[in-house]
């Protein structure tokens, strides 16, 4: 083997566990150079070294799942999503965007109440975990000019804003529908091996971005519902008003009087704007 | 002092890790110039980002990146080099630079630094590869050579033929990173000086300092020890052969306050007056790894 498509494609497979039963020491010594250290172990070095620092990227991305799992059983998953998954961006700040979903998929299908929350739990803590990365990280209001027009708080609250209002969520916006209260779990000045899984709690999260600093916020049902239209490409407060009575049972009326007040508070937490 | 390729011999410059970030917002760098890992700013627009665009409003910034892949079979990410391009465009580096390797095929990034063999089709495929790659980012490119744990039986070039005849033909400009010719030369069984000495001194823009681990009778580049004395000799071999580059000391693992990092840059200077640290490489029974990743800041409220 002399083309360089050819010892690629099999280097590869040596380090990203597809090798496929391939002989490894026999085609290592056709391949590569010994100089005193078998060409197997040359190769391993690369083959740890593609696991350990994948490893560490998950292990940094995920403290506190991997803290209340226990480094053995963070460390399964992890292997696997490592070598069933991989990376395919240039980016190791992408690396872990699939690993919640991941462990899901590894979970087995839980019998009673009980086991499902012990799967769930770990799942959930992954996605906030994930999600708290790209909050940091993605496009925030910082930025933005401070244009001097129309504000949510004057226009709500001094000139009663229109439907036809343009509004935006920062990119950063991220939403989250979870089954237990993840906030109160993860600000629990309890160490975490203390901690058992919290009781079950339908919570509308939101994390949010100002001044590059994070701010986690629970949501009523219907700001959460509005947030998430308006993330989605709702481009007006109208549209998305328009579609809240599909997804919530709460008057419209209601919604537009408690607007008044939830608008300033997403202006402040830079949760929306006017758009420009 | 001449420039090299149109850049400047910006002095003594410290790679930038996100542990020193805050510390810098508030204090004076000392040192003369910053290299940042470009895959860590692609795509970030938080805090880090911010700090950076602060941190290069006083100090020159290179960009180094390790997501080229430049001696890949795979194709080029044009989507990688535009927002390379995009980032360039912004921070105004002095140079971009990254590393002679591949990183992976078929859509997979290893994020390692794989050794590439060192034949003619290489050769050819590099320099097709490198030239293209400054056509589109408008700018020459700077390459490192690579720490390497291997080398294949078909390569018929030694690496530092291989990077002078690259240099020579693509016009692309070098990055020599004294740490990986020694723990290379240690790795393969050649005279690392034999390595420097032979290269085109005309074209090495900067240069490169870090101290590796002993791991089993390898050298591994970790980037998490101070240099030790043989790399501080081979800095002074090249410094004296390019008549003086930019230095950078990496340090990615273990890292240590910014003053003792400082500290630890600055023994440059006396290696330059014949006064040469006493540090040998320490050994390891676990293998550990270089990961100059910024670790995402998550500042809660």
């Amino acid at each position: 083997m002399t083309r360089l498509e050819d010892i690629q494609a099999w280097f590869q497979a040596q380090l990203i566990g597809k090798a496929n039963g391939q002989l490894l020491e026999e085609d290592a010594d056709q391949l590569i150079k010994s100089n005193g250290f078998a060409p197997a172990q040359r190769l391993r070095v690369y083959a740890t070294g593609y696991y350990l620092r994948l490893l560490e990227c998950l292990q940094g991305d995920f403290p506190m799942l991997r803290e209340f799992l226990t480094d053995e059983v963070f460390g399964f998953f992890a292997k696997g999503y490592i070598y069933s998954v991989g990376s395919q961006s240039y980016s190791l700040l992408d690396f872990s965007q699939q690993f919640p979903a991941f462990m899901l998929r590894m979970t087995p299908p839980a019998q009673d109440e009980e086991t499902w929350q012990q799967y769930r739990f770990p799942y959930e803590l992954a996605c906030i975990e994930r999600l708290l990365i790209e909050t940091a990280t993605a496009p925030g209001f910082e930025n933005m000019a401070n244009h001097g027009g129309p504000s949510l708080l004057q226009g709500s609250v001094w000139l009663g804003i229109r439907d036809e209002t343009p509004i935006q969520t920062p990119a950063c916006l991220r939403l989250m529908e979870a089954n237990f209260d993840l906030c109160a779990f993860m600000d629990d000045p309890v160490p975490l091996a203390q901690r058992g899984i919290p009781p079950l709690c339908k919570t509308y999260l939101a994390l949010s971005r100002r001044n590059y600093r994070i701010h986690k916020t629970i949501l009523e049902p219907w700001q959460y519902h509005l947030l998430r239209l308006v993330a989605e490409g709702s481009p007006t407060l109208g549209a998305a008003l328009e579609k809240i009575p599909d997804l919530i049972q709460k008057p419209v009326n209601e919604i537009r009087a408690d607007l008044l007040f939830f608008l300033p508070f997403c202006e402040q937490q830079q949760l929306l704007s006017i758009t420009n | 002092m001449s420039k090299r390729l149109g850049m400047p011999n910006l002095g003594l410059g410290l790679g930038l890790r996100s542990k020193h970030i805050s510390y810098l917002l508030q204090n004076d760098p000392i040192v003369d110039w910053f290299e940042v890992i470009s895959e860590n700013y692609i795509d970030n627009y938080g805090f880090h980002r911010h700090a950076l665009d602060r941190i290069a409003e006083r100090v020159p910034i290179v960009m180094h990146g390790v997501s080229m892949s430049i001696g890949s079979t795979a194709p080029l990410n044009m989507e990688y080099l535009q927002k390379l391009k995009t980032l360039a465009a912004q921070l105004k580096p002095a140079w971009v630079s990254d590393h002679l390797c591949w990183t992976g095929i078929q859509h997979v990034n290893t994020h390692d630094l794989l050794p590439i063999a060192l034949t003619e089709e290489s050769l050819a495929h590099v320099i097709q590869r490198v030239i293209q790659v400054q056509d589109f980012l408008e700018r020459p490119l700077i390459l490192e050579n690579p720490s390497t744990y291997l080398e294949y039986q078909c390569s018929t070039f030694t690496e530092w033929d291989f990077l002078s005849e690259l240099s020579r033909a693509s016009g692309c400009g070098l990055l020599l990173d004294v740490n990986n010719v020694y723990v290379s030369a240690n790795n393969h069984g050649y005279d690392p000086y034999t390595y420097i000495q032979q290269l085109p001194h005309e074209r090495i823009v900067q240069i490169h300092l870090a101290g590796p681990t002993d791991y089993q009778g390898f050298l591994i580049d970790t980037h998490d020890k101070p240099v030790p004395t043989e790399v501080w000799q081979l800095y002074k071999e090249a410094q004296e052969l390019t008549g003086g580059v930019s230095t950078l000391l990496e340090w990615d693992a273990n890292i240590p306050e910014y003053e003792d990092l400082v500290e630890e840059l600055m023994k440059a200077k006396r290696v330059m007056c014949n006064e040469f640290p006493q540090v040998q490489v320490s050994g390891v029974d676990d293998l550990s790894v270089s990961n100059p990743l910024v670790r995402t800041n998550i500042e809660m409220a």
